[in-house]
Order: structure tokens, then C-alpha cells, then sequence
């Protein structure tokens, strides 16, 4: 075994070399390219580069280029947004090239060994959301506690105590947002200042400021730079987590989901090939009779519907679906050779929310599928989330079981339901006021949607009952996510440092397909929840399973 | 759970190639068959009968989406698992990528002692 394993060893260590007498070669016709590209002689040489570029972000790590990679991976970021976006780099642009492959050349000769890569590579749910965050702050007990927040939010950090200690890390990972004091080492509005060469990076990254002071000049000197954060110490981290939530696009939605409904099938790809290549998620229903099973399976954010189908009309499948309470908010639209008026008035009488005439401009059907999406999503959020924290209401979280329980039999995966409530929450109420209540509350929320996947529903079950959905989890998985965000939940701090105090959580689990029945399952999850209650609090429990229960 | 044993990697780099053949075979322990092109892929996959593919997403020609459509699109490689391995690795593309049908994206660069654990984590929870 020592044989074969020291063999693979050297057949590595041999793949390795080869890659590394190959580094050359691959940087001269980066070279290349970025002289070709300079030259502003060939059209081609900014893709080309790109591509070479995205290779080598992929390939150097493997064999132990790990910073080559990383580096080669920032340059093909800056040169995808100008091949996405058709810019033409003008000469100052291409000079930031320029230092970049010449630290290439220099990382060219720092190999490192290959076993003891530890970076992450899984890109599992929860780790892809693993944003970097830099802070510049030179007070370092609040650098300090704030990297710790962060992280405790799921962020990683780089911490730097000065403009200076900030600008010579530029060359390594890119952080995907900055949070700056105003005030610096280098100066009272030195921030500003920081701010405005972050905001001159070809991918300017968002940027807010933490300063102890509230005045017009200070908020306005932060505005010039393009800083869209201005937070006011003492930090309520509350709202700083809440900022770089949105500012990091950390609640990215997923690729809208389309329903076309229509017989003529050439027709419904043309129109389907148009959404894919705008990025939407198409489907497609022949016969309007497969309409109810299509949305049982997979519900779109939208529904585009041929009005004249020989089955049935789209009208009358129309009404079929808003008979149904869980479809009143999901958009139809329908693509329609009728101009007539009066067809059209009807269409809209039975719910149906625009009306698109046959032929239609690509650019026109793509752009009203997009907007109708855009806002019946907004419209959903607000009726079916708590206004106090986004999460989804208690009735949501229920129906939101009844589908995914549905989907994981079909799917034959498991499913884990578990319920949360904050330990001795009334106390805080009474001792720290509400607001403070609140603040936990929203805190509770945050952490939940930054350590759950996106794929996971989390609801807010009662005052501080919380109810989140694992599909595809099944109850060890279920209980080491919960356990680790029970014990992250008890190390965070509220309120100021002097007065600060902690609360701590239980939590229930129960599993599908152990138990088969929404209801059930409910049921369990919070007995197993009281069961924590009653063994001391600040813990996890699961539910026996229903064969444990015996006849 | 079926057996992972069979696994086609399609990928156009060769010093990838061959460190992940490394990786696969003698690490993992798994029968491999490498192809530099989706069009190879296609040809060979109805032979070789993979378990699962690994499929690169940034190839000239014949790009890893379009390779994943094109095997969907032939009844008897349409049930085979797929999974994305990408330098990209923005949420976005994640999520679009999963959205085309794969398993699981795997990050690039990978590191060859651990490729098979990863192929193998994905397998399961996928079977599980």
C-alpha cells in the first residue's frame, strides 16, 4: 500500500513538474495576446485573453499555483465584464493589465506542494456564499468584533488598520465588499479617499461607511465617493448585515422559471429559445389538460399562454388555475395573433395580466416576461413574507411543506422540518424594551438565511417561534446545521458592550419520510422542540421516528 | 445506492486531463474515460456506458451546457448524471449551471487527493 500510495505521489509531483516547465509558455502567450490587444490589432485578442485567462484560474491551483490562480482568476473577472459589456478598454485601462501579468510571472515561480491545498472546493450550497467583506477600521477591538459578527454571518473578512494596509493587499482576493471608517490614520475623511480608488476598479465593489460622526459634511463627502452604506456609531449591526445582505446580491434570486403553454410546439421553442438565452428557465405544455400537473411539479414565476388552442381556449384554462387560491399571484400572459379588443377585455376579465400580439419582437417578449416576473415577485413577497424579518408568514411556511413534502416522495429524497424558539425571549422583552426584542428577532432571521441554503424555507412561526424547511436533508445533516446555528446564535452579542447580554435558542427536528404527513411532521418538530424545552433549553432535540412510536 | 464505477470526463485541457485521470484512477479507484471534445463525448458515451460524466464548462466549440443538452437529447445517455466542474464560481452561475440539470458544480481549481471524496459526496447525496 506505501507502494502505491508513494508511486501516486510521484506520478503527481511528476504532473506537476511538467505543468510547471509548461508555465511559461502559457504567460508568453499572455503576453502576447495582451501586446496584440494593446495594439488594438485584433478583435479578437480581449476574448482570447479572457479565455486563456478563465484556464489558467482553473488549472494553476490544481498543481499547486494556488495565488497564480487566484490572480489569474480577479484579471479574467475585470476582463469578463468588458467582453460581456462590449467596452473597449482605453489605454488606462490596459496599463492595470500590465502589473498583473508581471506578478503572474513572479507567482509563475512559486510552486507550492500540492497535498496541502485546504481551499474549499465543494461548492456546496452553503459555501458559495461565503462573500468576502474588507474592512478598514483602525479602532482594532471594533475591527475585531466586527469580523467576528461577519463571520458569525457567514462572511469572511480582511482586516486592514489603514488606507496604506489596504492598498498594498490589492494585489491578493478581491474583497465583494467594503466596509471603511470614515476616519482613518491617514486623515479625518481619509475613508473618502480609500473609497474613491475602490470605486475606480473596473468592477467598483460597494462600499459603506462606519463613522462616529452624523453631520452633513461627513454623510456628504461619503456620498461623493459613491458609498451607498453610511452607518452612525455606536454600529447597529442589524442594519450593517442587512446593507452587505443586499449590497453582495446574497439574496440573488434564481433564474426565473416560465410555464408556455401552447399547442403550436415550433412556436412555443422559438418563444422558449428566446427566454433560455435571456437566462430564464423555460418549460413547455402542449396540451392545456397537463397544465394542473406541470404546476404541481415545478411552479414558474410566470405563464405564457397561446390564446387559441384546440383543446380547450386559453381563457378557460385560465380560470382553471385561478380556481385555485395558491395561483391568484402567478402572472399570465398571452401571445396572441387577436387584436381585437374586446377578446382582449375578456382575456383580462378571467386573469389574465398582459396581452401580447403575434409575431412579437424578440426584445419586446423577453422584456415583458421579464418585468411581470420582476414585479409579481416583489407583489408575493410582500403578502406572503413577515414585515419584521422577510421571512415567510406561518400559513406560507405551511402550504410552502405541503409542496416540498410533495415534491421530496416524488423525488424520493428526505426532508427535515424544524422549529426554533428563543429561550426565555419574554425576559428580554422585559428587561431591554422592545426594540431590543426586535433587533434579536431580526438577528435570529439573518443568521437562519445565511446558514440555510437558498433552497431551504425559513418562516416565522409565531412572536419568536421560527420554522425552517431542509429538502434533501435527512437528520444528521438537519441536526448539524441546527446545532451550529444554536451554538453561533449564543455567541452573538446585543446591545452595547457595557450592557450587552446574549439569548439562546431550541430548537425540534423531524424528518420525512420517517413521518409521512405535513401535519405529522409539524406536530413532531414541536413536540421534539418541547422535549428541548423541558431538558434544560439552549438545546436540540429530534423527533422519534414514527415506526419508533409502535402501533 | 448504485455503484459509482464507470466515470467520463470530458475536458479539452491536457495537463487537466491528465491529473484528473490521476486523480480518478488511481486515487479514486474508478474506471475513466477521458474525452477532449463535447463531440467526442456524444460518440463515445452510448460505448462507454458511464455511471456519471464530469463535464467542463468553458471548452472551445462545443461548450459544457451544450454538451449537457445534446447527451439529454439521446434517450439512452439522458438519464446519466452529470456534473459541472467550472473556474466560475459567482452564486449566479452556480445557480444557473444547477438549473441545466446538473448534480452538483465543482469548483476548479480541484485538488487531485480529493476529486474522487467530492465525486463521491455528490454521488451519495444524490442517491441518499
Amino acid at each position: 500500500m506505501a507502494d502505491t500510495s508513494s508511486s501516486l505521489q510521484a506520478s503527481l509531483a511528476a504532473l506537476c513538474e511538467s505543468y510547471a516547465a509548461s508555465l511559461p509558455d502559457k504567460l508568453a502567450e499572455l503576453a502576447a495576446l495582451y501586446q496584440a490587444l494593446s495594439a488594438g490589432s485584433d478583435a479578437q485578442s480581449l476574448p482570447r485573453l479572457q479565455a486563456a485567462e478563465h484556464k489558467l484560474a482553473g488549472s494553476a491551483g490544481t498543481f499547486g499555483f494556488i495565488d497564480l490562480g487566484n490572480v489569474a482568476r480577479r484579471l479574467e473577472h475585470t476582463l469578463r465584464g468588458w467582453v460581456a459589456g462590449g467596452h473597449t478598454p482605453d489605454s488606462d485601462e490596459l496599463a492595470v493589465i500590465e502589473p498583473v501579468l508581471g506578478e503572474m510571472f513572479r507567482l509563475s515561480q512559486l510552486q507550492q506542494a500540492v497535498s496541502t491545498t485546504t481551499h474549499h472546493q465543494l461548492v456546496a450550497a452553503s459555501a458559495e456564499e461565503r462573500v468576502l467583506i474588507g474592512i478598514v477600521e483602525d479602532d482594532t477591538i471594533l475591527a475585531h468584533e466586527l469580523a467576528v459578527v461577519l463571520t458569525s454571518f457567514g462572511y469572511r473578512t480582511q482586516t486592514h488598520a489603514s488606507v496604506d494596509s489596504a492598498c498594498s493587499a490589492f494585489g491578493g482576493e478581491h474583497p465583494d465588499a467594503w466596509v471603511l471608517d470614515l476616519a482613518l490614520p491617514e486623515g479625518p475623511l481619509a475613508g473618502a479617499g480609500l473609497a474613491m480608488i475602490l470605486k475606480s476598479s473596473p468592477v467598483p465593489p460597494p462600499v459603506a461607511f462606519i463613522s462616529a460622526r452624523n453631520d452633513f459634511e461627513a454623510r456628504l463627502a461619503a456620498a461623493r465617493t459613491g458609498g451607498s452604506g453610511y452607518f452612525v456609531k455606536p454600529l447597529d449591526q442589524s442594519s450593517l448585515i442587512d446593507w452587505l445582505d443586499r449590497a453582495t446580491h446574497r439574496r440573488e434570486q434564481l433564474p426565473d422559471s416560465i410555464l408556455i403553454v401552447d399547442d403550436d410546439v415550433e412556436l412555443a421553442s422559438f418563444h422558449a429559445d428566446l427566454l433560455r438565452s435571456a437566462g430564464m428557465q423555460v418549460a413547455i405544455v402542449k396540451n392545456p389538460h397537463l397544465v394542473m400537473e406541470a404546476l404541481s411539479k415545478n411552479t414558474p414565476d410566470l405563464i405564457l399562454m397561446d390564446l387559441h388552442m384546440p383543446v380547450c381556449s386559453g381563457l378557460e384554462v385560465a380560470a382553471v388555475i385561478r380556481q385555485q387560491e395558491a395561483y391568484l399571484g402567478l402572472p399570465i400572459v398571452y401571445l396572441s395573433a387577436e387584436s381585437d379588443v374586446d377578446q382582449q377585455q375578456a382575456a383580462m376579465q378571467v386573469g389574465a395580466d398582459d396581452f401580447l400580439i403575434k409575431p412579437i419582437n424578440p426584445e419586446r417578449l423577453v422584456a415583458s416576461v421579464r418585468h411581470r416576473v420582476e414585479r409579481a415577485r416583489r407583489l408575493n413577497m410582500l403578502m406572503s413574507t413577515d414585515s419584521l424579518t422577510g421571512l415567510l408568514k406561518h400559513v406560507k411556511i405551511k402550504e410552502q411543506l405541503a409542496v416540498e413534502m410533495t415534491r421530496a416522495r416524488r423525488s424520493k429524497t428526505s426532508l427535515a422540518f424544524v422549529m426554533f424558539d428563543m429561550d426565555h425571549f419574554k425576559r428580554v422583552n422585559d428587561t431591554h424594551g422592545h426594540l431590543s426584542g426586535d433587533r434579536v428577532i431580526k438577528t435570529l432571521s439573518h443568521l437562519l438565511k445565511q446558514r440555510l441554503r437558498r433552497s431551504d424555507s425559513i418562516g416565522r412561526y409565531g412572536g419568536e417561534e421560527f420554522a425552517a424547511i431542509l429538502p434533501d436533508c435527512g437528520l444528521t445533516a438537519a441536526h448539524n446545521v441546527v446545532e451550529d446555528i444554536r451554538l453561533r446564535f449564543s455567541e452573538l452579542r446585543f446591545g452595547q458592550a457595557d450592557a450587552g447580554f446574549s439569548v439562546t435558542l431550541s430548537a425540534g427536528i423531524a424528518t420525512f419520510p420517517e413521518i409521512d404527513d405535513p401535519d405529522a411532521l409539524i406536530i413532531a418538530a414541536d413536540q421534539a422542540l418541547y422535549t428541548a424545552k423541558k431538558s434544560g433549553r439552549n438545546c436540540v432535540c429530534l423527533a422519534p421516528s414514527s415506526s419508533d412510536k409502535g402501533g | 445506492m448504485p455503484t459509482l464505477q464507470k466515470i467520463m470526463y470530458v475536458e479539452d485541457e491536457p495537463d487537466i486531463q491528465a491529473v484528473a485521470r490521476l486523480a480518478l484512477e488511481a486515487v479514486g479507484g474508478f474506471t475513466v474515460r477521458i474525452c477532449s471534445t463535447g463531440p467526442e463525448a456524444l460518440s463515445v458515451a452510448a460505448g462507454f456506458s458511464p455511471d456519471l460524466i464530469l463535464l467542463d464548462v468553458m471548452m472551445p466549440g462545443m461548450d459544457g451546457p451544450s454538451t449537457l443538452q445534446s447527451l439529454r437529447a439521446v434517450p439512452e445517455l439522458s438519464a446519466i448524471p452529470v456534473i459541472f466542474l467550472t473556474a466560475k464560481v459567482q452564486p449566479a452561475e452556480i445557480a444557473q449551471l444547477k438549473s441545466l440539470g446538473a448534480l452538483a458544480v465543482i469548483a476548479k481549481p480541484f485538488d487531485p487527493m480529493k476529486l474522487s471524496d467530492q465525486v463521491r459526496e455528490v454521488w451519495s447525496r444524490h442517491h441518499g
